[in-house]
């Protein structure tokens, strides 16, 4: 996969969509394409996030870790953005991620990812409509229970 | 040290002085002559009237006797040239040898100065004052007979001369001297003050500047290079006023010194003159008497800058002197080879009532008194922290008591000789210091005492060596060869280098320094020639390496270098050379611009194809950084165009998009045909290296290779699937390939099977004497702090001393770290002796006897089991942690 094909994937995903071609390139030329074995980890919960990652092929798990337990959290297909909420927030990893079969995802600096979508009022916004997504969902698994 | 500059001099330069006087004593008759010369020749040989004269022997017409005493001239200003350059060049030869004792002596006696002297006089203070304070002084002492005799001789010569010539006319020569005698030295007198103030000035200066240097850490922690500027525009600031102070006193000397000179001319014009006219003086003598004064100036001159300069040398030894002789030198006979050193084990160090108090009064000891067997494990425990590592320093002697008394044995500690507190006793500070040069060198730096065996010559290198012996001796140098082999085996306890290359690692092990010396080694390069049996195993281990890799199918996670195949982990640039880059002429910066790499690339066909790929990349650049601040570090780390030449490139865009590449100027493309060689396919994805244009670098490589031309030969080491690169490290030789990009595993797992080539090559033991090569830096600056503690433990472990003093040695380790140094230590020192200034209380019960200090007094002492009482200070220090 070369340029030209990183900077179509960022192009889909709703938060990178508003960027000026000229910072959509110089994302996707400074991402890195990486390659993970099944089960090899992405990160891990607790470590510093410096980060944003999209999956590229394949698709990878979500875990949180619970005193020994590990609950699933979700699994994040082709062409979705993960990792962006503690790089986002600045705190440390909320989840560990692996891989789920062989997997590729393209590797975003997160600071260069955060300057992106700060001067880009298009990103805010959709950043809080993800976050909004995010509390629409918790809220709807609560009723359920 | 000589009290005076003078008996400094006639101690040791008494002959050379002499014979500096006999030579110059030779040369003055011939000074007489020449001055007579042309009095001759203008009176007797152009003014004469009886031709033909008789000239020893021979009839002489006019212009033959002209010619003759002609040549009998140049023929005496040869003579008096060459006494002239013999002269000076002894007298050359003469100061240098002094400067060169004078500073040595200095040197030396640093080597002698109490500890304690060190926290009153700065690094900065001593180093200008043996380098650059001394330096004049040499030149003094070269002057300091033959100035006076030569110049007072010249003189000498020249106003006998003239009083032969005319009495009067000789008289006015020397009316004004004393009038100049009197008056200069007054003036110079407060020249002098001010050059000593000046002196001062620049020591302050220096003394600052290297504290500033040392502590720039805090400059920048602290926010304050201004205040450390403003101080340093005040040093400045005192040194001009000084200088520009006696610029003008020199100035109205010279201006004094000037019109007296002046004066004297104008007594010649109106008396000689009117002499002649009266026909008392021939105008012949005339002449050469005002030839003569002009040659008198000089020598007079000389000898008042020679007064000068003596009052001068005269205060600034005795400055010299009086700060080299600090109070509490060890004796110069407790230094030196060939004593002899008997072992002090199982005798008993009694030390009772030491008292100490710091340079600010404070009391550090009070009558401390304690006692050990040297044999005994022994540590220090304090309830304050203070006094234990005095205590340590005086027992390795390294610190002297202010009064109490310390004995070894029967024998009294502070008169010993280096010798036996130097070998026998090993000390390990707080914060050790290493020197610059591998890591080897500061392990064995504890052997080194004296020269053991003498390095071999030839023959030429022999006569070489007697040679610069001599002139060390002459000088008063010792004449230890430094390229002796100063290890003393016997020493470490083993009987030679072999064994004690054994010795080596095994020390290595016991400070847990083995992990970080293999990474060392592992990015250290070898030479090939001298280990090449290491390097064939190398060769084979990669082969090894490589089958295994392939094995595993971690194929996808490198890439080995191959002649015939791009590698896409590589750079443009690197697939081209193929090889590591040695000199700057193929660096990355200046690739594109080398006549032969042009050449290269024009052969196949390239070299338009790179400045088109160039003016793609320009463009996706331009795109991309235009928006971005120039001091951005996203520049810095992603762009291929610096900031400062963007303005360039965006121009080069705009001209190929209105007009097309055909229209750019030289300058631009060459600006273009840059850009592609920092591209590294697998890692920027661009897809402006296609298949098509790999095949075409991989002719341009072979190209490259074949037709280098002779002088570019040492400017690249080139990869050899079958040779090893000596320049390139021992890992980069292992690996021979690239960890292939996007695989965030790979060079874990690439390590581990890198480890394990290693393991069946036997190749670690190699890598660690690799290593060992690593240089430390100055002062062991490329060193972490607890590597460089560990090097400077082993390196006291290896002295196999009878008492080795730890001083705060392991404070820097973490708790488990230091306990298991510990256990290696005590393992490692078996039944010799231990002292141990211990931080961490609760380690105390595997010790043989505690002392537990409080308020610098020594309050308990025994075996750890009799002091460990309820109530006791040690249970309270040992229990609570």
């Amino acid at each position: 996969m070369d340029f030209k094909d990183a900077s179509k994937i960022i192009k889909s995903i709703p938060m990178l969509e508003g960027l000026s071609s000229a910072n959509r390139k110089l994302l996707a030329f400074t991402s890195q394409l990486l390659t993970y074995e099944d089960g090899e980890v992405v990160f891990h919960i607790d470590e510093p996030a410096t980060y944003v990652y999209i999956v590229v092929e394949g698709q990878v798990d979500q875990i949180v870790v619970n005193s020994n337990d590990e609950v699933h959290a979700g699994t994040v297909t082709k062409n979705k953005l993960f990792g962006e909420m503690a790089v986002i927030q600045n705190v440390p990893r909320l989840v560990t991620v692996r891989a789920k079969g062989p997997v590729n995802v393209l590797r975003i600096e997160g600071e260069m990812f955060l300057q992106m979508v700060t001067t880009s009022p298009k990103s805010a916004l959709a950043v809080m409509q993800e976050m909004a997504q995010k509390i629409t969902t918790l809220v709807d698994k609560h009723k359920d229970k | 040290m000589k009290q005076t500059i003078f008996k400094f001099i006639t101690s040791y330069s008494m002959r050379q002085q002499v014979t500096l006087l006999v030579l110059i004593i030779v040369s003055m008759p011939f000074l007489y002559a020449i001055l007579e010369m042309p009095k001759e020749i203008i009176n007797d040989a152009i003014g004469g009237r009886n031709f033909p004269v008789n000239f020893h022997g021979y009839d002489l017409n006019q212009i033959e006797f002209l010619l003759t005493l002609c040549f009998a001239f140049l023929g005496l200003v040869l003579i008096n040239g060459a006494f002239k350059y013999v002269i000076s060049v002894y007298k050359g030869l003469l100061g240098e040898r002094m400067l060169r004792r004078l500073r040595y002596e200095l040197g030396s006696q640093v080597m002698r100065f109490p500890l304690p002297h060190f926290r009153k006089m700065s690094q900065g203070e001593i180093i200008t004052m043996i380098t650059a304070e001394v330096e004049p002084l040499g030149g003094f002492i070269g002057d300091a007979v033959a100035v006076p005799a030569l110049e007072g001789g010249r003189m000498l010569t020249i106003l006998i001369f003239m009083f032969i010539q005319n009495p009067y006319l000789g008289m006015a020569a020397i009316a004004l001297y004393p009038l100049q005698m009197y008056v200069i030295p007054k003036l110079q007198k407060r020249v002098n003050i001010l050059g000593k103030k000046r002196v001062l000035a620049v020591r302050k200066l220096s003394e600052q500047l290297g504290e500033t240097i040392s502590g720039i850490k805090e400059v920048h922690a602290n926010d304050t290079s201004e205040y450390e500027r403003a101080n340093l525009s005040r040093g400045l600031g005192d040194i001009y006023k000084i200088r520009y102070e006696i610029y003008r006193k020199k100035f109205v000397i010279k201006f004094l010194n000037n019109f007296l000179a002046q004066m004297t001319p104008f007594m010649f014009y109106s008396i000689g003159g009117y002499l002649v006219i009266e026909n008392q003086l021939s105008f012949g003598a005339l002449v050469a008497v005002l030839a003569a004064y002009k040659d008198l100036s000089d020598p007079w001159k000389d000898l008042l800058t020679y007064y000068q300069g003596m009052e001068n040398a005269k205060i600034k030894y005795r400055q010299l002197v009086d700060q080299f002789r600090p109070r509490g030198m060890y004796k110069s006979s407790q230094q030196g080879v060939g004593t002899e050193v008997l072992p002090l084990m199982n005798k008993t160090l009694n030390a009772s009532f030491l008292n100490l108090e710091s340079d600010n009064g404070i009391s550090v000891l009070e009558g401390a008194t304690f006692q050990l067997n040297i044999g005994q494990k022994v540590c220090i425990l304090s309830t304050d922290g203070i006094g234990g590592s005095e205590l340590s320093q005086i027992a390795s002697r390294l610190l002297s008591a202010d009064s109490g008394r310390i004995k070894i044995g029967d024998e009294n500690m502070a008169p010993l000789h280096e010798a036996i507190t130097g070998r026998r006793f090993a000390y390990v500070g707080e914060n050790a210091s290493l020197f610059s040069g591998s890591v080897r060198d500061n392990l064995l730096y504890g052997l080194k005492h004296e020269p053991m065996i003498a390095p071999e010559y030839d023959c030429e290198g022999a006569e070489a060596q007697k040679l610069w012996n001599e002139e060390a001796l002459a000088s008063g140098n010792a004449v230890h060869d430094f390229a002796s082999d100063w290890i003393d085996y016997q020493a470490a306890g083993v009987t030679g280098p072999k064994q004690l290359t054994t010795r080596l690692h095994e020390t290595l092990a016991v400070v847990g320094l083995e992990n970080s010396l293999y990474k060392l080694g592992l990015n250290q390069s070898i030479d090939p020639q001298e280990n090449n049996d290491v390097t064939a195993r190398i060769l084979k281990a990669r082969v090894h390496l490589h089958n295994a890799l392939r094995k595993a199918n971690m194929e996808s996670l490198f890439e080995p270098f191959h002649h015939g195949h791009y590698n896409s982990n590589l750079s443009v640039a690197e697939n081209l050379l193929f090889g590591t880059p040695l000199s700057d002429e193929l660096g990355v910066a200046h690739l594109s611009t080398n006549a032969y790499v042009i050449e290269t690339l024009n052969r196949v066909g390239l070299y338009e194809k790179f400045i088109d790929i160039g003016a793609q990349l320009a463009d996706i650049m331009v795109d991309m950084f235009q928006d971005i601040p120039p001091e951005h570090e996203f520049f810095r780390r992603f762009s291929f165009i610096e900031p400062e030449e963007l303005p360039h490139y965006v121009h080069c865009v705009r001209i190929i998009d209105a007009d097309g590449i055909s229209s750019l100027t030289e300058d631009d493309k060459s600006m273009l045909a840059k850009l592609p060689f920092s591209l590294v396919t697998a890692r920027h994805r661009l897809g402006l290296i296609d298949e098509a244009i790999q095949q075409d670098i991989l002719k341009a490589r072979h190209i490259f290779a074949q037709n280098l031309p002779d002088h570019m030969k040492a400017d690249v080491a080139f990869f050899d699937e079958t040779s090893y690169n000596s320049l390139a490290s021992i890992q980069d030789n292992l690996l021979f390939g690239k960890v292939i990009y996007g695989k965030p595993q790979a060079e874990r797992k690439i390590n581990d099977m890198v480890t394990e080539a290693v393991e069946a090559f036997d190749l670690k033991f190699d890598i660690l004497e690799a290593g060992l090569e690593a240089q430390v830096g100055i002062g062991g600056s490329r060193l972490s702090g607890t590597q460089r503690q560990k090097i400077a433990i082993a390196r006291a472990l290896l002295k196999k001393s009878d008492l080795l003093v730890l001083d705060g040695a392991t404070s820097i380790f973490s708790p488990s770290q230091e306990a298991e140094m510990m256990d290696n230590i005590f393992k490692d020192s078996g039944e010799r002796g231990l002292l141990w200034v211990l931080n961490t209380a609760s380690l105390a019960h595997k010790f043989d006897k505690a002392i537990v200090m409080q308020e610098g007094r020594v309050v308990e002492q025994g075996t750890c089991s009799d002091i460990n009482k309820p109530g006791s200070i040690y249970q309270s220090l040992t229990a609570t942690r």
